[in-house]
């Protein structure tokens, strides 16, 4: 017989590590708040097929955020046969408070007490006989990082569903609430829950919970009447901890009072890193670091090696392939359409591998989020939380799954924004066009312009940033509440898995959507629309024709040949894109005049419209009406700030005057753009709501 | 007195959690009254704080912190 699990619990428990487990997969984990953005099912074999679905974490059933919204839905649902119930062992107080709501639910679950390594290295162990027995829930004590038995937990977990028929514990504090008045103000409900869901619904409507009261159909009158019974919302919260602490005193045991350094060690880091004056410097520092490791010291050699390699392997082709029957424009194909193309982007995996395994490092020691901590109060400034350092983070992998980082942030407007400005941070896919344009252009520089440009992409960000608080978009003081996980050691598992699912996306996209693209590229640059097979130059080939009609827009930013827009429009497809179709064009140095072109052109590759998947994110994410006002913007965004770049480096070539009353200008520009805006919406602005519901845009008036 | 203008690594009791739109999630995360609260650190421009509460760390902006009132623990 099939079954269905979900998986439950709060953020940052380690609910994918025991899901990855359970089912062998290798689905994204992470030591930060809102991993997991949406449910993800697999099917396992344990006797029976079962399907495990993963949801996202959830501190109570009152939902505050989008991610919160589909897994508090998901439960109400009861459309699973069981739930799984992860805490951590750190943490026990926090985490059984949502137990406490499953049992008020009348939900079959199990307790499974996650990252008990952690508890035992400060000598403490829990009782997991008696926390069963004091909530009539089975309890398994594991660790998911360490591995552990999952046959023997599915096949416990599957017995206890199969006999289960209601819990067994009569919650205390119930009796201290007004469930029998509220029986009586709701008696008219057309509800068709149980006695036991109808109980769960009363104590969420005394709380205030308006998905509740709306699900029990609650008038208004009948609203005044709840809210006149007094004011529960701390007192249940309040009787909950109660007796959730009265049960962790005597579940939870100190076996080894000496062993308590690991809180110290957490202690002494948060004063070092967190420091008023030290902390942003240390993080600029961290960077600085680990983007010269990656696009200097790697960079350099490792792409070096790998494109002599590539050159070899071709020569040696060449040679084999004049030997055979095919024809010269086979031979081409094979070699410069195909080969040339795809190794070309390959030559750039160790910059991708180290990158990811220095972000892989900082995320894992839980550093990330102090970083989203400190600088809370830059990004609050520009109407952005410090959450949005983890949609940063992910976007230097990759915008497409960087965008859906966005729905864990606290109002639609700043996630409607970081949907929209997330492209701007320079993604993996291209960084080998930076790498490959800047190396030919600016050789001992290149590491210093890589750098610099995502410098620019940030400061891009923050700018545009700064002008949607002056538009309609703009967001407020909304409440910035995180939980900070402890510090740990990252471990050679989860960095590696991070490092072999970044570098097997690279090598797959590579292999496939490069490959395909790189032919239908070559074709259309080789053919023409009478001529058959033609050499590229002779202006005759299909691209050069359709490429050319566009290429007069960007002469203005200094590449406006055909060879260029055809790179562009092959970037649309995936950034990688970019860099293949200019090898097959004959190479950087045939497609860029001088370097003050090739710098525009790495600028706007790094601005303009992202690829189509990251489109499609979007769409999915803020609809189509913003979707086309982002890629819009990027555009324009995109071909301003080439523009730009190109005149101050111009005016800075006539000396440093003429340089520094263009960069004035330019700056002049944006703020008069500013100021214009602030101007025309001062009036228009309201104070927006914050309380999570999506009906209201006024505080007035909130719905809530 | 708010939280916000609590002293760092001094030990606080949470004596009532004012009305605001955060209110929900922290009794949620356990911010409830009579919990012993520690901050732990303030972020360099001072807009957020570092808390201790239940064992647990927890960032909340200064808007957050205004609605937490506290009092210091005998």
């Amino acid at each position: 017989m099939n079954r269905t699990f979900a998986l439950v619990g709060n953020p940052n428990v380690g609910k994918t590590s025991v899901f990855n487990r359970l089912t062998h997969s290798s689905e994204r984990v992470g030591n930060w708040h809102g991993v997991t953005v949406d449910k993800v099912a697999k099917v396992t074999k344990h006797n029976s097929e079962i399907e495990i679905v993963d949801l996202p974490g959830i501190y109570s059933l009152t939902a505050y955020s989008m991610e919160e919204t589909v897994s508090r839905d998901e439960i109400l649902s009861k459309g699973y046969d069981l739930i799984i119930y992860i805490c951590e062992a750190n943490n026990l107080a926090r985490n059984l408070y949502l137990a406490l709501q499953l049992i008020e639910l009348d939900v079959p679950f199990v307790i499974v007490v996650n990252m008990m390594d952690e508890l035992f290295a400060k000598g403490m162990n829990i009782d997991a006989k008696l926390l069963s027995d004091r909530l009539k829930v089975p309890v398994t004590c594991l660790s998911a990082k360490n591995g552990f038995d999952a046959d023997r937990l599915m096949i416990e977990v599957t017995e206890y569903a199969e006999q289960f028929t209601s819990n067994k514990l009569k919650l205390p504090y119930i009796q201290k609430l007004p469930i029998w008045q509220m029986r009586e103000i709701i008696s008219n409900t057309q509800n068709k829950s149980s006695d036991n869901e109808l109980l769960y619904y009363f104590i969420k409507a005394l709380e205030g919970d308006d998905y509740s009261l709306n699900k029990l159909s609650v008038s208004q009158n009948q609203r005044k009447s709840i809210t006149a019974l007094g004011n529960y919302k701390e007192q249940i919260a309040a009787l909950r901890y109660e007796f959730i602490d009265k049960i962790t005193e005597e579940v939870v045991v100190t076996e080894n009072t000496k062993k308590f350094k690991f809180s110290t060690i957490n202690n002494k880091l948060d004063k070092l890193l967190l420091n008023k004056y030290l902390a942003l410097p240390i993080f600029l520092l961290i960077m600085s670091g680990i983007f010269g490791i990656t696009f200097g010291l790697v960079g350099k050699y490792c792409t070096q090696i790998l494109t002599i390699g590539k050159d070899y392997l071709i020569e040696l082709l060449n040679g084999v392939l004049k030997g055979t029957a095919l024809l010269p424009w086979m031979n081409s194909l094979l070699l410069y359409g195909i080969i040339d193309g795809a190794c070309s982007v390959l030559v750039f995996l160790p910059q991708i591998v180290t990158l990811f395994f220095f972000l892989a490092l900082l995320e894992d020691s839980g550093y990330i989020s102090r970083v989203a901590f400190m600088t809370d109060g830059i990004f609050r400034k520009i109407g952005l939380s410090g959450r949005a350092v983890f949609t940063i983070l992910t976007g230097l992998g990759c915008s497409a799954s960087a965008v859906t980082t966005a729905r864990g942030l606290e109002d639609d407007n700043t996630r409607k924004k970081a949907v929209m400005l997330t492209p701007f941070i320079s993604c993996s896919a291209r960084l080998p066009v930076y790498v490959a344009i800047s190396a030919a252009f600016f050789v001992e520089r290149s590491a210093l312009i890589i750098f610099g440009l995502y410098l620019l992409g940030i400061s891009i960000l923050v700018l545009i940033a700064a002008i949607f608080q002056k538009t309609k978009l703009r967001s407020g003081d909304g409440p910035f509440i995180m939980e900070m996980p402890q510090y740990r050691f990252p471990t050679y598992e989860r960095v590696a898995q991070i490092i072999l699912s970044n570098a097997k996306n690279f090598v797959v996209k590579v292999g496939t959507v490069i490959l395909c693209f790189n032919v239908i590229i070559w074709v259309l640059c080789n053919f023409s629309f009478t001529n058959g097979f033609v050499e590229i130059g002779e202006g005759l080939s299909i691209m050069e024709k359709i490429s050319g009609i566009i290429a007069p827009i960007f002469k203005p930013l200094g590449f406006g040949s055909w060879k260029a827009v055809t790179a562009l429009m092959s970037g649309l497809i995936a950034k990688e894109a970019v860099i293949s179709t200019i090898v097959n064009l004959g190479g950087a140095q045939s497609v860029f005049f001088d370097q003050l072109s090739a710098l525009c052109f790495m600028v706007f590759t790094l601005l303009y419209v992202p690829c189509v998947a990251t489109i499609a994110s979007t769409y999915r994410e803020i609809g189509i009406k913003w979707t086309v006002f982002s890629i819009v913007m990027q555009l324009i965004v995109a071909y301003l700030t080439a523009l730009a770049v190109r005149i101050v480096v111009l005016a800075f070539k006539n000396g440093i005057f003429y340089g520094l009353i263009a960069l004035a200008f330019c700056i002049a520009v944006v703020v008069s753009f500013t100021m214009v805006l602030s101007i025309m919406t001062k009036n228009k602005r309201r104070v927006r709501c914050f309380s999570g519901c999506n009906n209201c845009n006024d505080i007035q008036n909130c719905c809530k | 007195m708010p939280l916000t203008y609590a002293k760092i690594n001094a030990d606080y009791v949470i004596t009532k959690v004012k009305e605001s739109s955060a209110i929900r999630r922290l009794l949620d995360l356990g911010f409830t009254p009579n919990s012993i609260i520690r901050v732990r650190s303030v972020e360099p421009k001072l807009e957020a704080m570092l808390v201790e509460i239940r064992g647990v760390l927890v960032a909340l902006r200064k808007s957050v912190t205004d609605s937490i009132l506290v009092e210091v623990k005998n």
